[in-house]
């Protein structure tokens, strides 16, 4: 099983990734990751890599070869999209971040491209994290939590 | 033995404390960091005490603290980016005349990308330069293993070792068996020799004895376990070494040819000479995978050349099947092999993505060096002048709408730059910025240079209390160690009064005086200083947000365009992502109607 957990830096991707890394440790499986480390982590666009089973040698998953991708911004998921198998799973949070830089970009447009492929699409509203917490810190755990509870039982 | 899962860094860590290594010294530096504060957080985990652990003030400084404590018997390592190693080289050239008495090994980590550094230099090549054995590992699992080996080696042979992990296998993750039991090694003390001392006529014979040791560690190593041929294939061969190694056998098992003969080369200097050798004679072609030089290839080439063997050898030199520069993926090397194998392999389709925003990194919201910049920015607007940028987080005031980089090179050079720039053109301001750390690493000098010439420059010290790009580590300015021990903290503008500049000290998020004092500044000549002092929002987490006041922002999007705070956001309105923003109000000071508070 391969999973892509993507998104932009500050989103806690690297957190997540190690999260479901443990739990897979823990039931007893065969885990490596690969994780984004250094400069983009402020603010660039940042994707870590679960490999879970007894057959992986490199750390990065292969274009197509992710089971599932874990979204954490939908431009971002647009972007890793060739790392997804036909048919795969994408839970994908629906709050867009605009880049920084300046230059306007429409959530909607990358939404409604991943909803014109034929893949499972799980759409995750971030705005139910806000009014819990107050703030999006929590989305990345939230995300995992959904998919684990998905896929693994 | 539990299995714990690792990050390549903290195998090579684990590794290296199980080898008993007693003195640890290193620079930070993507994507080496994680070694030694794992070593560090080890130690504080075991309790342990006899081993010591410190972040030097630059990597030539830690290569020759590790070299002192190995001249004793004890076992030492040294950690840095390969950039790191630039700065290093000078002591570390000479050590491998000198040799060790501890078991050394000095890891530098290598970037094929590059994806965090300045350049792609390939340390095995510099192994060769420096005539120094070098290990190359394919996975953590791998390097926790090899570092050990590494040690033993080093000892042995009373020489300092090259370890050279790259950036994925640094940060990849494996369940890792890490054993609890570290080795101790009793070092006998430093006892007086004249071989401690260089001198030409030593080296004379010291060179000499280095080619005889590394033509006999070609042999030797060529048993060396990871050092490896596997496949039966009499017609094909791969050659190739480090995660490219992993790549390879992915790629292989996705074309279902696991039967391929693959060299695996875990000693890229001294060369295995007899192993590959016998892989040479065991098949018709061979094809060389290796990011950054094409050390394996040309080893292979000299190799057949000098024996007389014919066989086709292709890799990125001369047929240029691979690229030349940059990092390697599966998917590429999967077509490449695909390719040269003669299977059939469908190229999967890229699918057309629509146009995606661009995301390049940039500085955190509330991040005082954006203060910082902004306040330069508005003092000098319309004047003549020239950024010089150095290495840090504030390399990122390079990206749109600060835009106040003009130039970056290696640490600590955007001081002397200025000074050129200065000489050369005299009607221009030329600025000099540089971090809290790299002042301390390699700053001091070039600003002694600029008192020394009376060069004419405006430094800008952005003194954020910590070393910010790679995540948070202490230096001589913070008044704590790596292990976390009280030290006196050194004073940037006591330093800088020292040698005779008078710095104007100022708070950047207060911009009013920011810009004051960096006119006043621009308006003498000589050597001028400026000390922005600010927390990173990463040492001191900021509470409090600002908020928008509706009735009065007119949505003009002036504070968003004029410094990109990555909090703010402009609808009909602007917003304030709560989430990311520190309440730092350089904001509520640009904006014109007063509407931030
Ligand atoms: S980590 Fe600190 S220094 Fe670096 S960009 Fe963020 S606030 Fe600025
Ligand atoms: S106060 Fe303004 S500039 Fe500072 S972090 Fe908040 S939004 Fe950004």
């Amino acid at each position: 099983m391969n999973i892509l957990i993507c998104g932009i830096g500050g989103q806690g991707v690297v957190y997540a990734s190690k999260l479901l890394a443990n739990r897979a440790l823990q039931r007893g499986e065969t885990v490596h990751t690969a994780e984004t480390i250094g400069m983009a982590q402020r603010g660039g666009s940042v994707v870590s890599h679960v490999r879970i089973g007894d057959d992986c040698y490199s750390p990065l998953i292969p274009a197509g070869g992710a089971d599932i991708i874990i979204g954490l911004e939908p431009a971002e998921t647009v972007r890793n999209i060739g790392y997804l198998k036909p048919g795969g799973i994408v839970a994908v949070s629906t709050r867009g971040v605009a880049p920084t830089t300046g230059g306007d970009y429409a959530p909607e447009a990358m939404l409604a491209y991943l909803g014109s492929l034929n893949i499972n699409l799980i759409a995750v509203d971030a705005e139910q994290v806000f009014r819990r917490d107050g703030s999006y810190r929590n989305l990345n755990v939230e995300m995992v939590n959904a998919v684990e509870h998905l896929t693994l039982k | 033995m539990p299995i714990r899962l690792l990050m390549g860094n903290e195998a090579i860590a684990l590794g290296a404390l199980a080898a008993g290594v007693s003195v640890a010294a290193g620079y930070p530096g993507t994507p080496s960091t994680e070694v030694l504060e794992t070593i560090a957080k080890e130690l504080d985990r075991h309790a342990k005490t006899g081993i010591y652990v410190e972040w030097s003030v630059n990597e030539k400084a830690a290569l020759e603290v590790a070299a002192g404590a190995s001249y004793t018997g004890a076992r030492t390592l040294v950690t840095m980016k390969q950039v790191g190693l630039n700065v290093a080289s000078d002591p570390l050239m000479s050590l491998a005349y000198i040799g060790v008495k501890g078991g050394m090994v000095v890891l530098v980590a290598d970037d094929p990308g590059p994806i965090s550094s300045q350049t792609e230099q390939d340390t095995r090549t510099f192994a060769k330069y420096s005539k120094l054995p070098c290990f190359d590992p394919s996975s953590p699992e791998e390097a926790y293993q090899m570092i050990q080996d590494a040690f033993e080696l080093s000892e042995e042979l009373r020489t300092p070792v090259l370890f050279r992990p790259t950036t994925r296998l640094c940060h990849a993750t494996a369940p890792i068996d890490v054993q609890d039991v570290w080795k101790t090694v009793n070092p006998e003390g430093f006892i007086k020799d004249p071989k401690w001392v260089i001198f030409p006529r030593l080296s004379v014979k010291a060179h000499a004895e280095l080619e005889v040791r590394n033509r006999a560690l070609s042999k030797q190593l060529s048993d060396y376990k990871f050092n490896s041929v596997e496949g039966r294939s009499e017609a094909f061969g791969i050659a190739t070494g480090g995660v490219c190694y992993a790549y390879v056998k992915e790629a292989l098992k996705r074309l279902g040819a696991e039967w391929v003969r693959v060299l695996k080369i875990a000693t890229p200097f001294p060369f295995p000479q007899p192993l590959a050798l016998d892989f040479i004679d065991s098949v018709e072609r061979v094809f060389v995978v290796e990011e950054l030089d094409p050390v394996i290839e040309r080893e292979l080439l000299y190799l057949a050349g000098s024996s007389g063997r014919t066989l086709d050898i292709c890799g990125k030199e001369i047929t240029e099947n691979l690229p030349a520069s940059g990092e390697y993926t599966v998917e590429m090397l999967t077509e490449k092999i695909a390719a040269y194998l003669g299977l059939p392999y469908e190229v999967p389709q890229a699918p057309i993505l629509p146009p995606l925003p661009v995301r390049p990194p940039v500085l955190c919201a509330g991040c005082p060096h954006r203060a910082s910049f902004y306040a330069v920015k508005k003092a000098m607007s319309g004047k003549k002048s020239v950024f010089c940028g150095d290495i840090g987080c504030y390399t990122l005031g390079n990206a749109l709408p600060l835009d106040m980089v003009d130039t970056c090179l290696c640490m600590g050079a955007g001081i002397t730059i200025a000074q050129g720039i200065a000489r050369a053109q005299a009607d221009t301001t030329a600025f000099a910025f540089v971090g809290d750390s790299t002042f301390f690493a390699s700053g001091i000098t070039g600003i002694i240079n600029a008192v020394y010439n009376k060069n004419d420059i405006v430094l800008i010290v952005l003194d954020n209390r910590i070393t910010a790009m790679t995540g948070g580590q202490t230096h001589p300015g913070i008044g704590k160690t790596l292990m976390n021990q009280p030290t006196a903290a050194l004073n940037i503008p006591a330093i800088l009064r020292s040698v005779g500049i008078e710095p104007r000290v100022v708070n950047p998020l207060n911009l009013g005086e920011a810009i004051a004092a960096v006119k006043a500044a621009a308006a003498e000549s000589g050597v001028r200083a400026v000390v922005f002092e600010y927390p990173c929002v990463n040492v001191e987490k900021p509470s409090g947000t600002v908020s928008v006041n509706t009735d009065k922002c007119t949505g003009c999007g002036l504070c968003r365009r004029e410094i990109g705070c990555p909090a703010l956001k402009i609808g009909e309105k602007a917003e304030i992502d709560g989430s990311l923003c520190t309440g730092c109000s350089l904001c509520a000071q640009v904006c014109p109607f007063d509407a931030i508070n």
